[in-house]
């Protein structure tokens, strides 16, 4: 967006004394032409308000799950503003929708955001907020100036401003005192951002503004809101893939004390066909979470299993054996002639790599409270999307308009791409309108894991050719999965003058967002083979990598926002990790030292693990290094958080994740049978790093994950020559150990 | 009916004694510091302290409360100054999503009754609650924080 067009958006507005820069308080915007907002100092709606008692607070538009983006983007703010940001105040924006102008990625949905970028998922929020941020803080200082040039009667060029005060010679003159003239006053000049040069919060270290209510307990997510006469639903959903009910017996169910309701809930879209968005089952509404529970057991339901009945993972398995023995691949991605360059290759490998469905197990279950009333609707959700809660909300409310939904995006207690989904909230809002009451929707553990929206089960098979010097000429990645993606770009399609990149795929199980998607399993596959070439070749992983990377500068990759992939980024990182965890020094009988680098959502990475397994094949991580270069930094020691968060919850994936399928369900559904690390699989030495660049900001929530596993399998190979094909690696070292 | 004690403030109950004390503390006392997430005492988002140990309340029955004393994250503080831990968990800046710190905080201030002056074995060994956002680097680092202010406490 231009500029100018940006600016239009950062309307003013003076109310009791503050000022108020602000995207427009209107719930919606009537259209996209429509420039006067009235209603701008009402509640909080604000972007950036300055109390005449000093006070500042700024909004942010993003739904906060755990990325640390609440306190990052007003940090974008306070930076052109000028204010100490250890004072200032956040608070969560309400949602902004306008109607569809049909040029949304969500083409079928009548709303979309208004001006700002209020969605959390992909790494996007700082990537696309922070241009408008740091106008919006530019122009209240400019606007602060303003005014303070006409108090002491000097022009604007004679004054400058720190942290929070405007200073002329030996005077100086607070925000507060100045908000409400700033707020009265017209521009007549443009305001000028900042030299990132002069940068003093932007690179800096600050801790989470919500850390305080959240070490108190006092934090709310939307588990915790409980609305005056609201009844509680626990449902009880079809537990077989896309089964439904087909008939059911509630008499026991309702003599359980305190259940109030039972209600039928029917799969959205009811056409079998399309894919599952809200389970089909019944809903049972009760007093409190426990009386629902309760009530739960106690109902008879028989179930329609019979469209996957006969679906486990070995089954699943030997579909992947079929499909790929069709040879019907869709081509992703080719250059040069693959199949005559691996024809003439000196050296060949061929190697298949398998990972299973992952669940989210999101920390906190999916919940949602609503209240359907005659005019209007209020709703309490998770949604990492807030124009498709809303789209979703308003389209199972016959009868009611968005501008009758006020809606509250809850932090979340995570989110991986599963809050992109708001099933809960759907089902919430059907309890509500069926029973005339604020209803909230508990989803148990089980019920989130049976019924989550995975990510995909896949095999991934690879080719490559090796010249006579040891490069690799030739390679050939068909990605056989349960669900239509590709890391199309992935590295190293473009440093190999012969790819060819394939898909073939089948539907199964729900699939979602999960952090990095397709990425977290490519980078598992692709870093697994290009270590394994290495090998091959004869020559050390990092320096084989480096060699392949030097071989061209800025190639061209249109996806992600970025015209260009920068070897040298992909070289730094490598080296600055490989540096830091002492790469090719001697290690101990049994230690070994893995390398993996992964370009995700615009963010360069690289990881560096150093494990020790001993003889009986126990596996210890004894060192990791993970280094993200995401351009300009905003919060470096958030950003260091994502790090050390994104590489724990690969090695966690990559340790013992597996969802388990049997007769057409998933049978793993709790925590004592799907495996998560914990504390102790966490390694005594950790380094997160983030590099100092110019480059445009990326985001920092995904990029540490894809390299994260190979790098560990890569170790795994280095100290004990077991090559990891198939995740999670579980108990495999042991099994190998023993032959 | 069961008497007894949350945070300091006598409480009785005369419902359905096999509900778990998480749903007691949350639907009944509104103290929803204390969270659910897994409802089979694996996870520890619903740490709180019964006679000072910490127990996992989504598994303990209300039958078996009579009498104890129950502290929750809400009351942990005390003379309006943080716990030694919370105050760690500040300055370490742990939490991301925040969603099972409650619990995590509570499991610890326990443990380092047990473990005033632990090693990262003894952490490894006895703290195995889950934070699915993995913040464990910090949490380390925050343990021994907590341990080294309650030392000085003393």
């Amino acid at each position: 967006m231009e500029r100018m067009n940006r600016r239009r958006f950062l309307e003013i507005s003076a109310a009791a004394g503050a000022l108020i820069l602000s995207t427009p308080n209107l719930g919606i915007a009537q259209d996209n032409t429509n420039d006067s907002f009235a209603n701008l100092d009402t509640n909080l709606g604000l972007f950036l308000k300055i109390n005449s008692d000093e006070s500042i607070v700024i909004g942010y538009s993003v739904p906060e799950m755990g990325s640390g983006i609440s306190t990052a983007l007003p940090m974008i703010v306070a930076e052109e503003l000028d204010v100490d940001f250890e004072k200032i105040k956040v608070d969560k924006l309400p949602p902004l929708l306008q109607k569809s102008d049909g040029r949304t990625p969500y083409k079928d949905a009548e709303y979309k955001q208004y001006s700002i970028f209020q969605e959390t998922g992909g790494s996007n929020a700082i990537r696309l907020c922070y241009d408008m941020l740091r106008d919006a803080g530019a122009e209240a200082r400019a606007l602060i100036l303003k005014a303070a040039s006409d108090e002491f009667g000097v022009p604007v060029s004679e004054l400058s401003t720190n942290r929070g005060y405007v200073i002329y010679d030996d005077q100086r003159l607070s925000y507060g005192s100045l908000a409400e003239k700033a707020a009265s006053t017209k521009l007549d000049f443009e305001p000028r951002l900042k030299d990132p040069k002069d940068f003093k919060i932007i690179g800096t270290e600050q801790r989470q503004k919500a850390t305080p209510e959240i070490v108190t307990g006092k934090q709310l997510y939307a588990m915790d809101i409980y609305m005056p006469g609201m009844l509680t639903a626990v449902i009880a959903r079809c537990p077989y893939i896309d089964g439904i009910v087909k008939s059911y017996d509630d008499k026991e169910a309702l003599k359980v004390p305190g259940v109030r309701h039972i209600i039928r809930i029917n799969r959205i879209p009811e056409d079998r066909n399309a894919k599952k968005y809200v389970a089909d089952g019944v809903a049972v509404i009760a007093d409190n979470f426990w009386a629902a529970q309760k009530g739960r057991e106690a109902l008879k339901i028989e179930w329609d299993d019979s469209k996957f009945a006969h679906v486990d993972n070995a089954w699943i398995d030997r579909k992947f054996d079929e499909m790929l023995a069709t040879g019907k691949t869709n081509i992703k991605i080719e250059h040069g002639d693959f199949d005559k360059a691996y024809e003439g290759a000196d050296k060949k490998l061929e190697v298949t790599y398998d990972q299973p469905y992952w669940a989210h197990i999101i920390m906190e279950n999916p919940c949602s409270v609503v209240s359907v009333e005659k005019n209007k609707v209020k709703a309490y959700a998770m949604s990492q999307v807030a124009s498709k809660a809303m789209n979703e909300l308003v389209k199972v409310l016959p009868g009611y308009n968005m501008e009758q939904i006020d809606i509250t995006l809850m932090r979340m207690g995570t989110g991986f791409g599963r809050k992109d989904k708001v099933d809960s909230l759907l089902e919430a809002a059907l309890c509500s309108k069926a029973v005339g009451k604020p209803v909230k929707v508990i989803w148990t553990r089980e019920d989130d894991v049976e019924q989550d929206f995975f990510n995909p089960k896949g095999r991934h098979v690879l080719r490559g050719g090796l010249d006579k010097q040891g490069k690799i000429v030739a390679a050939n990645y068909i990605h056989c999965t349960t669900n239509n993606d590709f890391a199309t770009h992935a590295f190293p399609a473009h440093y190999i003058p012969n790819y060819r990149g394939e898909n073939i795929y089948t539907t199964i199980l729900p699939i979602g967002f999960w952090r990095a998607p397709t990425e977290n399993v490519a980078g598992f596959a692709l870093q697994s083979f290009v270590d394994e070439m290495a090998h091959l070749a004869g020559k050390d992983p990092l320096q084989f990598r480096i060699d392949m990377f030097n071989m061209s500068e800025g190639t061209p990759y249109p996806e992600q926002s970025m015209d260009h992939m920068v070897g040298k980024r992909f070289i730094t990182v490598l080296e600055m990790a490989a540096k830091k965890a002492g790469w090719g020094k001697k290690l101990p009988k049994g230690h070994g030292m893995g390398v993996a680098s992964f370009l995700t959502f615009g963010g360069y990475a690289a990881t560096v693990v150093e494990v020790k397994v001993d003889n009986d094949g126990t596996l210890t991580i004894i060192n990791t290094v993970a280094t993200v270069d995401p351009g300009i930094v905003i919060n470096r020691l958030g950003a260091r958080a994502q790090i050390e968060g994104g590489t724990l919850d690969g090695f966690s994936a990559a340790l013992g994740q597996e969802v388990n399928i049997e007769g057409g369900r998933v049978i793993n559904t709790n925590l004592d049978s799907y495996e998560m690390a914990r504390i102790a699989s966490t390694p005594h030495n950790f380094t997160a790093e983030v590099t100092n660049n110019a480059y445009a900001p990326k985001g920092m929530g995904e990029m540490s994950l894809p390299p994260a596993i190979p790098a560990l399998c890569n170790a795994i190979y280095d100290a004990c020559g077991i090559r990891i094909r198939k995740l999670p690696i579980a108990d495999q070292l042991s099994k190998a150990m023993r032959v | 009916m069961v008497k007894f004690t949350v945070n300091g403030i006598s409480h009785t109950f005369n419902g359905d004694e096999d509900m778990p004390l998480l749903w007691y503390l949350r639907d009944e006392a509104r103290l929803t510091g204390t969270k659910f997430g897994c409802g089979i005492a694996q996870c520890g988002a619903c740490t709180v302290h019964i006679g000072g140990m910490a127990q996992r309340s989504c598994s303990v029955p209300m039958a078996a409360v009579e009498g104890e004393n129950i502290i929750t994250i809400e009351g942990l503080e005390h003379s309006d100054r943080l716990h030694a831990v919370q105050r760690a968990w500040l300055e370490e800046d742990v939490a991301q999503c925040g969603f099972c710190q409650s619990g995590q905080i509570m499991a610890i201030a326990s443990f380092l009754k047990d473990f005033p002056n632990p090693s990262d074995k003894d952490i490894d060994e006895n703290h195995t609650n889950l934070c699915r956002c993995a913040t464990y680097v910090r949490m380390r680092a925050a343990i021994h924080k907590a341990a080294a202010y309650l030392q000085e406490e003393i």
